[in-house]
């Protein structure tokens, strides 16, 4: 069993400044442009998580526990699993950097959505 | 209505009634602890509910990819793109039974975003069928 707590950046020896999900979305798509897909789905799940820490502070609530963030918005905005499904997609993002298991259209569906939220939330 | 598309719109109840099927299958296989092949049923469920409108609408999409397409068709259509990441919660449970890449947290809330993919799929299902006359 794969068990992965925290960001996939923390394993990165150099420290990264913190960027906007906007930033993050523009360097995704350059790596995916670069036909880096790993790459991609790292910061694709990046700003996905940059996104949801906004909204925790926005919503001054807490950002440590983000499925517990994201049921709470679901049940406070009458969602049906939107920030629920939006984490999951995130998440996958962040499996696929360590494991490489969505096949391009698959990565693509998942940026779609990651835009789409971004956008969103903006 | 050619002779095809009657026999995809013939298959439709059939596919439907399998997601049905299926998703009851899977919660029974979750409460014996059969996490794996759990999931895996419910990624066959998510798969019929796009069956079951795709051939209702006179498409029969066989490959994954081909799916996809017509999940987007689907989505296009009811309005409701959002929905995509309740398949790729599905399809990640399906990685799953043979990868075991989600960690308890993650396996339960890609399960309730395929389940709750399924629930609006079968009601868009549905929906086609009551504007369409046809029975349910």
């Amino acid at each position: 069993m794969t068990t992965i707590t925290s960001s996939p950046s923390a394993s990165k020896t150099e420290p990264q400044p913190a960027m906007t999900p906007q930033e993050y979305l523009a360097a995704a798509d350059a790596a995916l442009a670069a036909d880096q897909p790993l790459e991609c789905s790292r910061l694709l799940w990046l700003a996905g998580e940059a996104a949801f820490t906004r909204l925790a502070k926005a919503q001054g609530m807490d950002s440590d526990d983000l499925d517990a963030l994201a049921r709470t918005l679901d049940e406070k905005g009458g969602c049906r699993r939107y920030y629920l499904g939006k984490l999951g997609t995130a998440t996958g993002l962040m499996l696929n950097a360590n494991i490489d298991f969505l096949e391009p259209y698959e990565l693509e569906l998942s940026r779609e959505s990651i835009h789409r939220f971004i956008k969103e939330m903006s | 209505m050619t002779g095809r598309v009657a026999t995809f719109r013939r298959r439709a109840a059939g596919h439907a009634d399998n997601a049905r099927r299926y998703r009851r299958n899977a919660d029974a296989l979750l409460r014996e602890g059969e996490q794996e092949s759990a999931g895996e049923l419910l990624y066959g469920a998510a798969k019929r509910c796009i069956n079951a409108i795709a051939n209702r609408q006179g498409d029969n999409p066989v490959k994954t990819q081909a799916k996809i397409t017509a999940l987007r068709r689907i989505l296009l259509r009811a309005g409701n793109n959002r929905l995509m990441d309740g398949w790729q919660a599905a399809a990640r449970l399906h990685i799953h039974a043979d990868q075991s890449i989600l960690d308890p947290v993650q396996f339960a809330r890609d399960w309730d975003n395929a389940q709750a993919f399924i629930a609006a799929m079968l009601d868009i299902y549905d929906r086609d069928n009551l504007t369409t006359g046809e029975q349910v």
